[in-house]
């Protein structure tokens, strides 16, 4: 029994780096050309964008919220950083070029967490109303695509260091801040608390509203970033990037064993649920698989891999259950 | 249909010649819809003013895209300088929103509604609202399969797919290879300007015999840039053996182009797209990147349209069922050009 339930743990606790390791061992074994170096850190490179908005996703999830908004704001940073990466290379210009997207990231997320949390209007329909006028404001401000960006900004998204992309060690940089900041800050015990049980963080003294405009905040500034990223690698800027990515980041979220509900989940996971989610679509792409198919086949992962990880949530929970249901009907 | 193809060429060629030449010149006095002949190159930078102030009603498809945004752009100037008064709505690729816009439209007492419907087969609903409410229908850009329309001013969308197949053959001739090796970026499955554009490009290589000379690896990549770059990067770590790459958008050629890039397989790999003419392809094939687009000129369309809503409303009940816009096909010998007219209608 103790032993049984030693692997039920583990599996609980590594189930979904396994789902990976599996995933890369299938792709490699019918598509040789997958398993290369070159490839693994192309699917890094391919995933950064994703796998900065998920991050950002995730601190709004674990606080029982949801961000609707993000593509919206990924479109406002990325516009302005067109604009901005058109001039000529000056430590001001290159200082704009970076920090305006990422600044106006903060403050649209700040919007998003100022309403959710002192309008107390449900996340859900704040972040869908502002998905809607984010999105509006930048395609009625420029609708058509910015490009010839400028060589230096261009460095951000298509340059490396060494072997690895830029993108990638952005990617990584903010894993690991946000790894810190859940983990070793009295704000990432906060956010879990509040996304745990409200009721119990407010009597407990947490300042329930600054958490909450913190994560958005935090999603906010993720998207800004990812916008930067997004714009530089693809040398363009267009006002109706990154329609649909608010549902890739969520499904990357829950794929990595985040609960809606709050107060479950983790940096690193979240990293692996967006891995798992590109590993899929790019070994599927060399496969030769049509992309209905590929959707398709995304849609069955999300709901397995929840199912996989609620199922070994619930075990010990459901022999809880059962013994409750055996007294009831026994009448003990 | 097979002689209005070959002579399709000459005629954008000329309408080339012409806006530089007589766009320029005519403006004298502005013309009367009787004497405004549709047949002519560049009929719709002819100085027209309306005999009334007209109310018309315009639907777009989504101005969100660049080309569309473009449309609305001509519209709107030309109906300012004809002195109408147009009433513009955008259906957001959805044919429900459209249904609900044009309905409002109808309840605002349009004389005639200007329609880009968003869907060939569930855009009927609103012309048959329309039909119902008597209000005449001019179609532009789009003709959807069904209810009563005065005309319908666009290009025939497969057109642009059969250029396409043409470059190819073109560039199957010069290779001299028994096979050549192709990607294939497609749009939305089930999107009809994907499927049609796909059937311009297989009916012209079998037609040229070549059907089986061409290896294909065909992915949808949604007409989105980032995802058709992500989706060659795929393609090339898999095997760098290709010939060229096609897309059925300028998006997503310049999204491959940016892969290409990245593998070092620009030169070597040569690209070619469908359609829009959008100026970041036209400075790329300027460039040398890409090889050739086909220009779609929303120019045409969308001044096209408005001043034959306006002409038929004046009295002109001679128009024909159908006024086409050519497709231009572009590549460095005449892409500057068509970049006069891109510049125009894109802007900044």
């Amino acid at each position: 029994m103790t032993e049984r339930m030693r692997v039920s743990e583990i599996f609980r606790e590594y189930g979904i780096y396994v789902v990976l390791a599996l995933l890369v061992l299938g792709f490699s074994i019918v598509a040789p050309s997958f398993a290369s170096v070159t490839n693994f850190i192309l699917i890094l490179l391919q995933v950064s964008v994703m796998g900065i908005l998920s991050i950002g996703m995730l601190f709004v999830i674990l606080s029982r919220g949801i961000d609707l908004s993000v593509g919206s704001i990924l479109a406002i940073s990325g516009i302005f950083a067109g604009l901005l990466a058109k001039q000529e290379f000056t430590f001001v210009n290159a200082v704009l070029a970076f920090g305006v997207p990422i600044l106006l990231g903060l403050l649209c997320g700040m919007f998003n967490g100022a309403l959710v949390a002192w309008v107390r209007l449900p996340a859900l329909i704040v972040t869908l109303g502002t998905m809607y006028a984010y999105r509006g404001f930048i395609v009625w401000y420029h609708v058509n695509p910015i490009y010839q960006l400028q060589p230096w900004f261009r460095v951000l998204g298509q340059e490396k260091i060494g072997p690895i992309p830029i993108p990638v060690i952005i990617l990584l940089a903010v894993t690991l801040v946000a790894s810190v900041v859940l983990n070793r800050t009295r704000f990432g015990r906060y956010v879990y608390a509040v996304g745990g049980n409200e009721d119990a963080a407010r009597a407990s003294g947490i300042n329930v509203k600054l958490v909450k405009l913190g994560v958005y905040s935090i999603s906010g500034f993720f998207c800004g970033l990812a916008g930067l990223v997004f714009t530089s690698r693809l040398g363009a800027a267009q006002s109706i990037s990154g329609m649909g990515f608010e549902l890739v980041a969520i499904a990357s979220v829950v794929v990595g064993g985040a609960s809606l509900f709050g107060g479950r989940g983790t940096v690193g996971k979240t990293l692996v649920g967006a891995l798992i989610m590109q590993v899929v679509q790019s070994g599927l792409v060399m496969l030769d698989v049509p992309s209905p198919i590929q959707q398709a086949t995304l849609g069955f992962i999300i709901i397995i891999a929840v199912a996989v990880d609620l199922f070994a949530q619930t075990r010990r929970s459901n022999a809880k259950l059962s013994v409750a249901i055996h007294e009831f009907f026994s009448g003990q | 249909m097979g002689i209005l193809q070959s002579i399709r060429p000459a005629i954008a060629a000329a309408s080339l010649f012409a806006l530089g030449v007589t766009a320029s010149s005519v403006s004298l006095a502005p013309a009367r819809a009787e004497t405004v002949d549709v047949t002519k190159d560049s009929w719709w930078l002819t100085p027209y003013k309306a005999s009334k102030p007209w109310t018309i009603g315009v639907s777009y498809t989504d101005t969100s895209i660049s080309y569309i945004a473009a449309l609305q752009k001509a519209v709107q100037a030309k109906a300012k300088e004809m002195g109408v008064k147009i009433i513009e709505v955008d259906a957001k690729n959805d044919t429900n929103v459209e249904l609900a816009n044009v309905e409002s439209l109808l309840q605002q007492h349009i004389d005639l509604l200007l329609l880009e419907g968003a869907s060939l087969k569930a855009s009927v609903a609103s012309i048959e609202a329309a039909n119902n409410a008597k209000v005449p229908v001019v179609h532009f850009n789009i003709l959807a399969e069904g209810g009563e329309y005065v005309t319908f001013v666009g290009s025939n969308q497969i057109d642009s797919g059969n250029e396409m197949g043409k470059e190819i053959v073109k560039l199957y001739k010069q290779a001299g290879k028994p096979k050549l090796k192709g990607i294939y970026m497609r749009g939305i499955a089930g999107y009809i300007t994907d499927e049609i554009r796909n059937k311009g490009v297989k009916d012209t290589l079998k037609e040229a015999g070549l059907a089986d000379k061409i290896e294909w690896t065909e992915q949808y990549a949604d007409f989105s840039r980032a995802k058709a770059q992500s989706v060659a990067e795929s393609i090339l770590a898999k095997s760098q053996d290709y010939d060229f790459v096609i897309a059925n958008g300028d998006d997503m050629i310049l999204g491959a182009l940016g892969a290409v890039k990245a593998a070092g397989l620009l030169g070597k790999v040569l690209l070619y797209t469908s359609v829009d003419g959008l100026p970041e392809t036209l400075d790329a094939i300027k460039a040398g990147e890409i090889v050739s687009t086909i220009f779609q000129n929303p120019e045409g369309q969308g001044e096209g349209g408005i001043m034959l809503a306006a002409m038929y409303l004046d009295g002109d009940k001679s128009l024909p069922k159908q006024i086409l816009i050519p497709f231009v096909p572009t590549d460095k010998s005449n892409v500057a050009d068509i970049m006069k007219i891109a510049n125009r209608v894109y802007g900044k």
